[in-house]
């Protein structure tokens, strides 16, 4: 027994970073319900698809359990249509890029890259893509005040719905995005300083993985 | 110039010092300090699962607190979210995992997953906290330069090996008809300046084909242990792991 509660916990953890690192599926399909997506981030939209590119400053604000209050972190965030997403964040130095066709994430306390196929690159890229106002799942737009919406992704199969609530600023710009995922808890990431700027391309959003550095491709 | 001369002399290596009162006593000295920080610990872990029927696994990184004498909650956690919340405290262990919703609460795991007191077990096994009995060092036994000890508890078998310098090399428990699982220190630390605290932990099960690779880089050290902190609370909404699922899901990992 003792066998299977130690195989148990390595399922758990092995289990848990597939979620973590992008496990629900993308693309349901329909678009039913995804009209008003593009009401949300309008003038995102519209400016990064005249430049090209939109780099931004991003705090990831969570709560902390084990610690008590809450944790920032500093990162930055860069956007490219149609599909391009990188994340880094500073103090950790952890980064994530996601394409249509797959992703990179590197952790560089553990001295690892992870691949990620399509779908988990689209799971990770799901909220993001509200940023650019891609319409792949089922969304529910609501409106709830001014440059306030309600966006709730329809439960698929063996999957939860979930929730994200976006803030636009003055200029309709996306200044915060909350996600739901803690128990009765809001993960919320700052955007700050837009800057729109001539695309990189689809190089840019992939990482090499620097020598030593040991690569695991996600199931 | 007798200095000199001593340094040219050739060196000798010491012999392992063999006396078991003496390093009885380096062990109790070293676990009464381990005790006396461990009452609450915050610590930041990197954590490797391998095995050869499950290759390619990922290694995570994650936080752990610590609650004397026998409570753990540990976070699988990176910059980008939580993989996985689990807490244990006596007999009972709650699981979380955010990305799925999906909540496992087991109020006498030791019925249920045949491992007794995995609070306690979690809280001595990332603090090196085990404490052999007096009457187990009556009838000690000498491996290479490891002092063994063994003794049971509740019908489990425990056997420590104790290094010359006085800390834990090795921990063997074998639970009431199970097999062993081995959990070996192989590097400690002076976290904080504090007192030598396990640094790099591995945990084998019986045949060695699956381990767990534990390497703490931090740990913070508190006089007092806040239960909120190491409590999980499982929310009211998502799905609850049944222990019918978990014994199913226990049966299927027999191929990792």
């Amino acid at each position: 027994m003792a066998r299977a509660v130690l195989a148990f916990c390595a399922l758990l953890v092995t289990a848990a970073l597939c979620v973590s690192a992008g496990g629900r599926a993308a693309g349901r399909g329909a678009d039913a319900g995804a009209s008003g997506v593009r009401d949300v981030p309008g003038a995102l939209v519209r400016r990064v698809q005249a430049s090209g590119r939109a780099e931004a400053s991003l705090e990831r604000v969570v709560s902390d359990p084990l610690g008590g209050g809450r944790r920032t972190l500093r990162g930055r965030i860069a956007l490219e249509p149609p599909d391009r997403a990188d994340l880094r964040f500073l103090a950790t130095g952890e980064r994530i890029a996601v394409r249509s066709d797959g992703g990179e994430w590197i952790q560089p306390e553990l001295r690892q890259v992870l691949l990620l196929g399509p779908e988990r690159a689209a799971a990770a890229r799901r909220w993001w893509e509200i940023l650019l106002a891609r319409q792949g799942e089922q969304l529910l737009v609501r409106r709830l005040a001014a440059g306030r919406f309600l966006i709730v992704a329809a439960a698929g199969q063996g999957e939860p719905a979930d929730s994200a609530w976006v803030w636009l600023d003055r200029a309709g710009l996306p200044s915060r995005l909350e996600i739901r995922e803690e128990p009765g808890e809001r993960t919320a990431y700052r955007f700050s300083n837009w800057r729109f700027m001539r695309p990189r391309g689809r190089a840019a959003f992939v990482i090499a993985p620097p020598a030593g550095y040991e690569v695991v491709r996600l199931p | 110039m007798s200095g000199v001369l001593a340094s040219c002399a050739p060196h000798l290596a010491r012999p392992p010092d063999l006396d078991a009162t003496r390093r009885q006593a380096r062990f109790f000295t070293l676990l009464a300090a381990r005790e006396a920080r461990g009452v609450s610990v915050e610590a930041e872990l990197s954590l490797w699962v391998r095995s050869s029927r499950a290759r390619g696994l990922p290694g995570a990184q994650a936080r752990l607190l610590l609650g004397a004498p026998d409570a753990f909650r540990i976070r699988l956690e990176s910059a980008f979210g939580t993989a996985l919340d689990l807490a244990a405290h006596g007999d009972s262990l709650t699981a979380y995992v955010p990305g799925r919703h999906l909540g496992l609460s087991l109020g006498a795991a030791g019925d249920s997953l045949g491992l007794r007191g995995p609070g306690a077990l979690g809280y001595r096994l990332w603090t090196a906290a085990w404490r052999p009995p007096v009457g187990a060092w009556d009838s000690v036994a000498w491996r290479d330069s490891a002092l063994h000890v063994s003794w049971t508890e509740w019908g489990d078998s425990l056997e420590l090996a104790v290094g010359s310098n006085g800390l834990p090399l090795a921990l063997a428990f074998t639970p009431a008809g199970g097999s062993p699982l081995t959990v070996s220190y192989r590097e400690w630390s002076s976290f904080e300046g504090m007192v030598l605290w396990p640094a790099l932990l591995r945990l084998e099960e019986g045949d060695g084909d699956l381990t767990v690779t534990c390497r703490v880089h931090r740990a913070r050290f508190a006089r007092r242990v806040d239960p909120a902190r190491l409590a999980l609370s499982l929310p009211a909404e998502g799905e609850r792991l049944t222990l019918a699922r978990l014994k199913r899901a226990l049966r299927g990992m027999g191929r990792l």
